[in-house]
């Protein structure tokens, strides 16, 4: 892909990605010890706070569903949102355990541009299927139907104030075993991260008989492209397709977590992720005093980015009042700027510096 | 021989490019984005380059003018998946496409005799078909269906990993009828089949890409044996297959010496196989292989890096520049 990005300090770029062909060598050990730190200080620690939200969010709807009242309804949706934003701190990582098992599309089935999720639910919803109401009979279902998006319909979507009134206890425990399939996939994703032989230990120990991570640039690698995936995510996929090119052509339905009032702090969220990610590899010390000024760069225009977010989400707590102001939609569109600066950051400067050869062919193929 | 391709130049543009199997490049065409695979037309003057997915365009090259004759574009409801063929007479040149708000593969028809106009489409029979080729006899396509789905609202994002359900489908050119359909056990239900080459024999080999967990050992090679309900899944790179990631980027045949060359871009390696038996014959590390066709013995190669290959023997570097990931063999003029 052809970078677009327009970098807010004026950098000269190097060459395009994949064309470096003798980068400087890297000294592994670092490497290692960035993708160790990463681990430790940011990616546990997260899947361990998607644990603990998504407990409490169990909690919740089964007290819920036990005495349905206008209160409960509310603690309930109240423990949605911080499961919503521990997701979307883990939301970056789709390789290794959240790819086994589709745990990633259990936990988060996005983008629905045909809304077969919602419909779905629906059915369900319509039927009063009774394999829905159980969380492992649940998990035997479609992906779409046990997930946070489902899991949001179910709490804020139309009709939903019904549980509140005692008059849908079918919907309500149905919520509850969705909170309960989220609990364990989130339970599964953190085990596997700390199992022994699991991914941690992968990309910790990259050697010749490892069957995934060669070397501690591939491990490296890995954590950049994940970095790099999700800001072209939030960046291109959730902005740009709802804020189209004007407040008015703007589609502001089409972001995950708009019910819920959400939208945007599972975005700050995802950039919260990024940037700590990025801390936790120390740059300035792999990198030379030149390459050093790009990292603090990297970090000033994350925070530039989250700013403007911050901005748009103080505007109306309707996410949708924020996309169709003038203000809301410029601040969003604006804050797509240094996302993709980063992008372009990481994969040339950063990458060539750290010796990270990104193949033109391998990075992006077809 | 001459083949075709497209690079990404030291600007940061791109072009497609008419090459020799020596690697010295003989023509070269501005592209808006970069290219896919190319076709080309029976008598061998024209030959087509397809802009890579989700791309809307196809460029039309005359190879005795040595010029660009025209540009296809895609259906406003329609996208380029970046593969396609022409059929035996010339007449039809064939296309993969997607059907992006049907979430169908088609394969969109285009009359070469009267400035490419789109004449109709036949189903792929699956979602996310990639490559398709005509067969030796000239009277059916095979189509490898990925199974992946995408939409360009959310450019390359994979859609339905939870349910895909790739397959290798035969139609009929005439009538566009399915003949027959060939899918992998449901174990490899997550191995996208995406380019494929037939073998003298009839046989269709079929390089994948898989989506499932990446210390998974799973056969990324399988071959369609004409008649064969299932496709047959090769263990030839399982042991290179994580290595790999799973990742196959071309296959090619040469009908010449019976063998069959895969690349794998993301292991910095390729093998050649033995067309008979599967097994590899010879292993070469080449960083970011990606692109390979026949040559009159062996095979030539391109990477990320400028570089082309005679099997594993350098032939030209072009520095700054990176070579997509196709090479398609004209028929010399």
């Amino acid at each position: 892909m052809k970078s677009t990005s327009a970098p807010i300090l004026a950098i000269v770029f190097g060459l395009s990605v994949g064309l470096h062909p003798d980068p400087a060598p890297a000294d592994a050990a670092p490497l290692t010890g960035a993708v160790s730190n990463a681990i430790e200080q940011v990616i546990i620690p997260d899947y361990e706070a998607l644990v603990a939200t998504s407990e409490t969010a169990v909690k919740a709807m089964s007290a819920l569903c036990e005495e349905p009242d206008s209160d409960g309804l509310t603690r309930a949706r109240e423990a949605f949102a911080p499961l919503a934003v521990a997701f979307s701190a883990v939301e970056p990582y789709r390789f290794g355990p959240a790819r086994a098992e589709n745990r990633f599309e259990r936990l988060f089935f996005w983008p629905d541009s045909r809304g077969r999720g919602l419909r779905q639910v629906q059915g369900i919803l319509a039927e009063k299927d009774d394999t829905a109401i159980d969380r492992e009979s649940l998990q035997q279902k479609s992906v779409a139907v046990q997930g946070l998006p489902a899991l949001e319909y179910l709490l804020f979507g139309t009709d939903s104030d019904a549980i509140a009134r005692g008059d849908d206890a079918f919907r309500c425990r149905y919520a509850q075993a969705t909170a309960e399939a989220i609990s364990d996939v989130s339970r599964q994703l953190l085990n596997a991260w700390n199992a022994e032989d699991g991914i941690a230990a992968r990309l910790r120990n990259p050697a010749d008989d490892n069957p995934v991570y060669r070397t501690s640039e591939e491990a490296m690698q890995e954590l950049l492209k994940a970095v790099r995936q999700q800001l072209q995510a939030t960046a291109e996929l959730k902005l740009e397709v709802a804020l189209g090119d004007a407040p008015d052509r703007s589609k502001p339905k089409t972001l995950p977590f708009w019910r819920s009032g959400l939208a945007l702090k599972a975005i700050d969220a995802n950039l919260d992720a990024v940037a700590r990610l990025i801390d936790a590899w120390d740059l300035p010390a792999l990198l030379d005093e030149e390459t050093t000024l790009i990292a603090q760069q990297l970090d000033y225009e994350l925070k530039t980015a989250q700013d403007a977010v911050t901005r748009a989400d103080a505007i109306d707590p309707d996410i949708q009042a924020v996309v169709k102001s003038q203000e809301g939609h410029s601040q969003l569109a604006y804050s797509r700027i240094p996302m993709k600066s980063v992008v372009t950051l990481l994969s040339e400067d950063i990458a060539h510096a750290l010796g990270l050869t990104v193949g033109f062919n391998a990075l992006d193929g077809d | 021989m001459v083949y075709l391709s497209s690079r990404r130049l030291p600007d940061g543009g791109d072009a497609g490019t008419l090459l020799d199997g020596g690697g010295r490049i003989l023509a070269e065409f501005p592209l808006a984005g970069r290219g896919h695979g190319g076709a080309v037309s029976p008598d061998g003057r024209f030959c087509v380059l397809f802009a890579r997915r989700p791309g809307t365009n196809a460029l039309v090259i005359d190879r005795v003018q040595g010029s660009l004759t025209q540009i296809i574009r895609a259906r406003p409801d329609r996208h380029f998946y970046g593969h396609g063929f022409f059929s035996a007479d010339g007449r039809l040149l064939f296309a993969t496409e997607n059907d992006f708000d049907g979430v169908r593969g088609v394969l969109g028809i285009y009359d070469a005799t009267d400035s490419y106009h789109r004449v109709g489409e036949f189903d792929t029979g699956g979602i996310g078909p990639h490559q398709c080729l005509l067969t030796a006899d000239g009277r059916m396509a095979v189509i490898a269906n990925g199974g992946i789905e995408t939409h360009p609202d959310f450019p390359r994002r994979k859609l339905n990993l939870a349910t895909m359900a790739p397959n290798v489908t035969r139609i009929d050119l005439r009538t566009g009828a399915c003949l027959d359909r060939q899918a992998l056990p449901d174990a490899l239900r997550q191995l996208s089949l995406r380019h494929i080459a037939e073998a003298p024999d009839g046989a269709i080999w079929i390089g994948g890409q898989y989506q499932g967990p990446e210390q998974d050992t799973v056969p990324i090679l399988a071959v369609a044996r004409p008649g064969d309900r299932t496709l047959t899944p090769l263990d030839t790179l399982e042991e290179d297959g994580a290595r790999a990631r799973h990742y196959i980027g071309s296959v090619a045949s040469n009908p010449q010496t019976g063998q069959i060359a895969v690349t794998a871009p993301r292991g910095g390696f390729a093998h050649i196989l033995d067309g008979r038996t599967g097994r590899s014959l010879r292993r070469l590390e080449i960083a970011d292989v990606c692109g390979v066709a026949p040559l009159a013995a062996g095979f030539l190669f391109s990477d990320g890096q400028g570089g082309l290959w005679r099997d594993g023997e350098a032939l030209t570097r072009l520095p700054g520049t990176a070579w997509d990931n196709h090479l398609t063999v004209l028929t010399a003029v």
